[in-house]
Formats: C-alpha cells, sequence, structure tokens
C-alpha cells in the first residue's frame, strides 16, 4: 500500500518536474512548479516529516512561488520557441545529461548503506518529524546556525533593496 | 517500509530533471525554477537519510537549506528584474555584458 503511494508519488513529481522544464509560458512553469512542491510535501509525509512537509508548502508554494509569479507578471508574456535554437552545444548536452544521470541512479541504487536503517536510536517512531523533536534541536544543539539564518535573510532583504534602489 | 533506494533515485531523477533546466533553458526565471528543482531533490535525499538512520537532524539542515534557498530567490530575482530593466530580456544570451 505504502509503496503504491509512493510510487504514484513519485511518477507525480517527476512528471511535473518535467513539465517545468518543458512548458513554454513561465506562468505555466510557474504553476507546475507549485503542483510539484506540493507533491513533494506529500512524499514528505510518507517519510513521517509532517514539520517539513507543512514549511514546504508554507514557504515555498506560499512565499516564495508568490514571489516568482509577482515578477513573471511584470514582464510581459514571452512565448520563447521551446529550447531558443538549438545550437550543437545543446544537442551535446543530451548524451551528457543521460549519462549523469545512469550514474546518479547506478550509484545511488548499488546499496552502500543497506544497513543504516538498522542503527540504534532513542527516538520513538511517533515523536520523529514532529515539532517538538525538531523544536528543540533548533532551539538548543542549532541555536548559533539558527541565528545566523536570520542574518542571511536580513542580507538578503537589503541586497533586494539596494539592487532595485542603486539604479533610481 | 519502503526502500531507500527508491527514496534516492526518485531524488537523484529530479536533480538530472532540475539541471537539464539549467543547461537547457533560455529564460532566466524558467532556469532559477530548475535550480530550486535541484534544491528540492537533494532536500528529499536529506529528509530520506534522516528518516532512515532515525536522525532528526537532517530535518534541521532541510530547514537551513529551505531558509537559504528563499534567500537566494530573493536576490536573483531582484537581479533578473534589474537586468530586465537595462536589457528588456529575458533571454540569457542577451546577457553577454561580461562576454563570458
Amino acid at each position: 500500500m505504502g509503496l503504491i503511494i509512493f510510487l504514484i508519488l513519485g511518477i507525480l513529481s517527476v512528471f511535473t518536474a518535467i513539465a517545468v522544464v518543458v512548458e513554454k509560458r513561465p506562468v505555466y512553469s510557474a504553476l507546475y512548479f507549485i503542483a510539484n512542491l506540493v507533491v513533494l510535501s506529500l512524499i514528505y509525509l510518507t517519510l513521517h516529516s509532517e514539520f517539513l512537509a507543512v514549511v514546504q508548502v508554507l514557504i515555498y508554494a506560499g512565499a516564495v512561488m508568490v514571489l516568482f509569479l509577482f515578477v513573471i507578471m511584470m514582464m510581459p508574456p514571452v512565448v520563447e520557441n521551446r529550447f531558443g535554437k538549438m545550437s550543437f552545444q545543446k544537442f551535446l548536452i543530451m548524451p551528457l545529461l543521460l549519462i549523469f544521470l545512469f550514474e546518479l541512479v547506478y550509484v545511488l541504487s548499488c546499496g552502500l548503506y543497506a544497513s543504516a536503517g538498522k542503527s540504534p536510536s532513542s527516538l520513538s517512531f511517533e515523536n520523529f518529524g514532529g515539532i517538538v523533536s525538531l523544536g528543540q534541536l533548533l532551539f538548543k544543539r542549532y541555536l548559533v546556525p539558527f541565528e545566523i539564518t536570520s542574518l542571511i535573510l536580513l542580507v538578503a532583504i537589503i541586497g533586494a533593496v539596494y539592487l532595485r534602489r542603486s539604479e533610481q | 517500509m519502503i526502500p531507500i533506494k527508491l527514496y534516492l533515485v526518485l531524488s537523484g531523477v529530479l536533480f538530472v530533471i532540475g539541471t537539464s533546466g539549467v543547461l537547457v533553458r533560455k529564460n532566466v526565471l524558467v532556469m532559477l525554477m530548475s535550480v530550486e528543482i535541484m534544491l528540492n531533490a537533494v532536500n528529499l535525499a536529506f529528509v530520506s537519510f534522516a528518516r532512515y538512520m532515525m536522525l532528526p537532524k537532517g530535518q534541521v539542515y532541510v530547514f537551513f537549506s529551505i531558509t537559504v534557498a528563499a534567500a537566494e530567490v530573493i536576490v536573483g530575482l531582484a537581479i533578473i528584474i534589474s537586468i530586465f530593466h537595462k536589457k528588456e530580456s529575458m533571454d540569457v544570451d542577451d546577457m553577454n555584458v561580461l562576454k563570458g
């Protein structure tokens, strides 16, 4: 049962990701990307990472993609022909990407980490991905990185404002 | 329990799709979205390893990577808008000031 759900979700996520790349109009790409994010958050749910699933939908689909859609709205509508002019480099990319795909799938499925699941753990199965275990880690052990994260966001905001204001 | 290999293979496939988007497309916005797909693929690998080793640290790393991705999108979109106001184009081939 779990396997069937995973297969459906996996096929959906691959399909939506391909649609993002192949779609001609940027708005449609953005919408497919939102669908991809929602499917990924469902995959996180099958991995019992409930809090991350919520964060994925809230931050990515809610905040980041809305920003993308705003920028797309500000641009004039473009329908590019799909990959532009295909230069010879772009034909060269395809076999290289196939080799890359084969390599990744082979390496990831050859099973060097087969014993990983057996490692003993003090955590119980239920409170693994919940907000309690994650919050305790974030605010005790990873407190300094967590504060630095806020600094990164501040720098990003200042950078964006500066980039837009410096031209006027 | 679903074997971890399936999750890792899915994450690898998503990563390759994102790479192809960055390499093949010419629209800057779609390239940025493809970068996000690659980030999400790596996040998926993190979450699946965290699950199978029962270490919630992996999820903390995903949390940080989502934050950094959000910051990256903010700065990237600001740069894209600035370039668009100069060049009136979203095509990466028109962004050749550095003659790279």
